[in-house]
């Protein structure tokens, strides 16, 4: 694998770590290129014929699928060997930043002053967090197992990378990338001057913004202490102007009409059906008139047919994506709408690694996402 | 106390069972933890011969020290598919006795007409 572009956060690998970390990165890429097509023939050779036996016709729904799927050897095994990939990424990153932690801790304590760090030791973490560890990495992002702990950023930052099989690029910021090159292109003629990135983790995305943005004050929200600290230390050690602080989006402490963009980055799934609310909400009081909205998530199930509906469900039930069940069915431009934009100001569209500057080797360039662009 | 610090290895959530036999399970991740052991071993040899070649001689700090350049790390990367194929034949045995079909080809123009804005 290529690795991550050194910052001075992140964690150093070993010899055998580094290896480790590797044969989970070519394992995966082995899984989605060679393993899991092979549910497309197990499905249309054997499933699906046994389905119409016995029902005298074809699955309706993804659900449907999901009934008999499950059930098939194949498809078992493959669901298997991807949901133990997933826990050994994490458990391949675990060793070393357990063991320079303390080193860790110590250089986010000393970093530069450009930007800033607030936490709020009192944030009630919500449930949509603590019921489970999303993407099974052990901790999520807001357990602190020590005072001042950074680990859960440490181990995102590498393990967030190897998930996406370098797709999010050598500087883990693909994804802003791609909303500030889509931004770009959609409004051009805006020039931001306060931004704000909601449930920013290590802050990737805003990172990539402040150092495209250079005269523009950017703000950074997480409600995961451990993965602020890192953040806010990377976004230092990369020379960014980043103001991050503890709080949940459904409800921050920013006045009213004062930013120019507010936008998240495959945030909404990892939320709740009241919680989604309250975030396109939040998003339409703090922005300016004349203000943009741009939520990025991942593919709703419109117009996807059962079968494809059903695999591109995997992580809900295997990766503790447990909302993205429902948002998957949700309609963004009613939530829009409840939070006060004007219909003809709200605009569903995609984008992906198209926008990109740094085209890495490894970015799908097939993939999009979808964005929810709200304009006050 | 520094060197006291552990992650618990655990993530929290229902864990998912994708055999009838939770013992199957079990094995599964055994099976997988030694695969990518012995991958790490096979890099670790790779680093003595590469360090032997080179220095006809080696120690501990020299293997700890070496990190592979592109051109290793690219034959590393073809090394570890052949082995990862291999590991799995019996799947791909079973996908390749299924019939093909061109239904792959229905789900990426079913993505691309998605990822169309």
């Amino acid at each position: 694998m290529i690795p991550l572009l050194e910052h001075g956060m992140l964690a150093q690998r070993n010899h055998d770590e580094e290896s480790r970390q590797s044969f989970v990165n070519d394992f995966r890429i082995h899984l989605a290129s060679n393993v899991f097509p092979g549910n497309f023939p197990t499905y249309y050779n054997r499933v699906l014929p046994n389905f119409i036996k016995n029902k005298g016709r074809e699955p309706e729904t993804r659900h449907e699928v999901r009934k008999v799927m499950t059930h098939d050897p194949y498809y078992s095994f493959w669901s298997a060997m991807q949901r133990n990939s997933q826990e050994m990424i994490w458990d391949s990153v675990i060793d070393s930043v357990e063991r320079q932690l303390p080193e860790l801790i110590e250089k986010s304590r000393k970093t530069g002053d450009k930007g800033s760090l607030i936490l709020d030791p009192d944030l009630e973490i919500p449930k949509y967090h603590v019921a489970a560890d999303i993407h099974l990495q052990p901790g999520a992002y807001h357990s602190d197992q020590i005072e001042n702990d950074v680990a859960a950023g440490a181990m995102y930052d590498w393990g967030t990378y190897i998930y996406s099989m370098g797709g999010l690029g050598t500087g883990n910021n693909a994804l802003g990338q791609i909303t500030n090159g889509f931004f770009k292109n959609e409004f051009p003629d805006k020039k931001p001057l306060r931004i704000l990135d909601m449930g920013c983790t290590i802050g990737g995305s805003v990172t990539y913004w402040a150092q495209q943005h250079p005269d523009a004050e950017c703000h950074a929200i997480d409600v995961g202490a451990p993965v602020l600290r890192y953040g806010h230390a990377r976004a230092e050690a990369l020379g960014a102007a980043v103001h991050f602080s503890q709080q949940n989006a459904e409800q921050t402490n920013f006045e009213d009409e004062s930013f120019d963009v507010v936008m998240s980055h495959i945030l909404l799934h990892e939320t709740s059906r009241t919680a989604i609310q309250n975030v396109f909400n939040e998003s339409y009081r703090l922005l300016k008139p004349g203000g943009i909205m741009m939520h990025l998530d991942l593919p709703q199930a419109h117009g996807q047919q059962p079968l494809e509906g059903f695999l591109f469900e995997w992580e809900i039930y295997n990766n503790n994506e447990h909302f993205f069940a429902q948002l998957r069915d949700m309609n963004m431009s009613e939530l829009c709408q409840k939070a006060g934009f004007k219909n003809e100001d709200i605009h569903p569209k995609s984008a992906g690694s198209f926008w990109m500057d740094d085209k890495t080797p490894y970015a799908d360039d097939g993939f999009e996402f979808p964005i929810t662009i709200g304009i006050k | 106390m520094s060197d006291k610090i552990k992650i618990t290895p655990v993530n929290r959530g229902k864990r998912p069972a994708f055999f009838d036999d939770p013992a199957i399970d079990q094995l599964m991740a055994i099976v997988m933890s030694m695969s990518a052991e012995m991958s790490v071993l096979y890099d670790r040899v790779d680093t003595i011969e590469r360090l032997l070649d080179n220095k006809g001689t080696l120690s501990r700090d020299d293997i700890e020290a070496f990190r592979p350049d592109q051109d290793t790390e690219d034959e590393r990367n073809v090394r570890r598919n052949e082995y990862i194929a291999r590991l799995f034949r019996i799947i791909h045995e079973e996908r390749e006795s299924l019939v093909s079909h061109d239904k792959m080809d229905e789900y990426n123009e079913l993505m691309d007409e998605l990822a169309k804005p």
